[in-house]
């Protein structure tokens, strides 16, 4: 519900930039998303740091999605070899993998790139170990254990 | 010569604005719960009547008008994992669509419309095939509308 004696519901809108410098580097891996440049999962708990609720099932918690255009065009992701034919790909958002109490808390993040594969088929962007330039934005709503509305 | 613009809705979500809910529903096939799919109407509950969507009545009772709906993300959607639906696209992945929901406060159903399209031979971008009986997979749908009641349900 919107108003009224709902749950209180937060909208944030992320960015995800990738970069030249080995700090601010992507990777990708078929089958799960982008990474960082380690492998490790893209977290946004430095930008979004407050508990919420933990989604245990579809909805529960955060829902989330690709702030369009959701067509990428696949030049703009610098030194990814993503073995997908024509100019463009789709983005889309996976999932999001959250604890709040563990040491550290995270925020996981997991958006996956498709387009045109050899065949052709439909299929996902191959894995890569590096990513230069390029990035997408993400839509989550949640509910903040604190209710505050920060 | 210019297209033609139109306002079709303006909602404000909090304040003295109409009231809006949002629901989220999941639609799952299985082995004793079939669904099956009709080329150009998408999903159907009911072979019998393969052009009439998924009716959602029973889980959303509450009478409403002006829906706003989209899949749930991920909208990119493993072929494999359904099973049984000779869908006629490539493999391994294909994308849902929110097509729509027809409303009959009257009637009392909820029509819900979700297609599937993907890469088919040509190479084109297609539309699933129609089958009789698909035994596993699901999609997710948000729905956002006006209550008619006004209740905060």
């Amino acid at each position: 519900m919107h108003r009224g004696r709902g749950p209180h519901r937060i909208r944030a809108i992320v960015r995800v930039a990738f970069g030249t410098d080995v700090s601010v580097q992507g990777a990708y891996q078929k089958g799960t998303g982008f990474l960082n440049v380690n492998a490790s999962p893209i977290d946004i708990q430095s930008v979004i740091p407050e508990p919420i609720v933990e989604p245990t099932a579809i909805g529960n918690g955060y829902v989330g999605s690709m702030i369009e255009p959701r067509m990428a065009t696949i030049a703009s992701f610098t030194d990814f070899t993503t073995a997908l034919l024509g100019t463009h790909g789709i983005i889309d958002f996976d999932y999001m993998g959250v604890l709040n109490y563990t040491a550290p808390p995270h925020k996981y993040i997991f958006v996956r790139l498709y387009g045109c594969g050899a065949g052709p088929v439909f299929d996902e962007a191959a894995s890569d170990a590096s990513i230069t330039g390029g990035g997408f934005s993400i839509e989550l709503e949640y509910t903040p254990i604190s209710g505050g509305e920060a | 010569m210019a297209p033609t613009v139109a306002l079709l809705r303006k909602t404000y979500l909090r304040g003295r604005g109409p009231q809006r809910l949002r629901a989220l529903i999941s639609v799952t096939a299985g082995a004793q719960k079939n669904i099956c799919y009709t080329k150009t109407w998408g999903f159907a509950d009911d072979a019998g009547s393969p052009n009439n969507g998924v009716n959602i009545n029973a889980v959303l009772p509450d009478k409403m008008l002006n829906v706003v709906g989209n899949i749930v993300e991920p909208r990119m959607t493993a072929l494999a994992g359904w099973t049984g639906w000779v869908h006629g696209l490539g493999l391994p992945d294909a994308i849902t669509d929110y097509s729509g929901l027809s409303i009959s406060n009257v009637s009392s159903y909820k029509r819900l419309y979700v297609q599937v399209y993907g890469v088919a031979a040509g190479p084109i971008m297609g539309e699933a095939s129609t089958d009789v009986t698909i035994t596993a997979g699901s999609f997710a749908v948000e729905l956002e509308y006006t209550a008619i009641s006004g209740a905060e349900a």
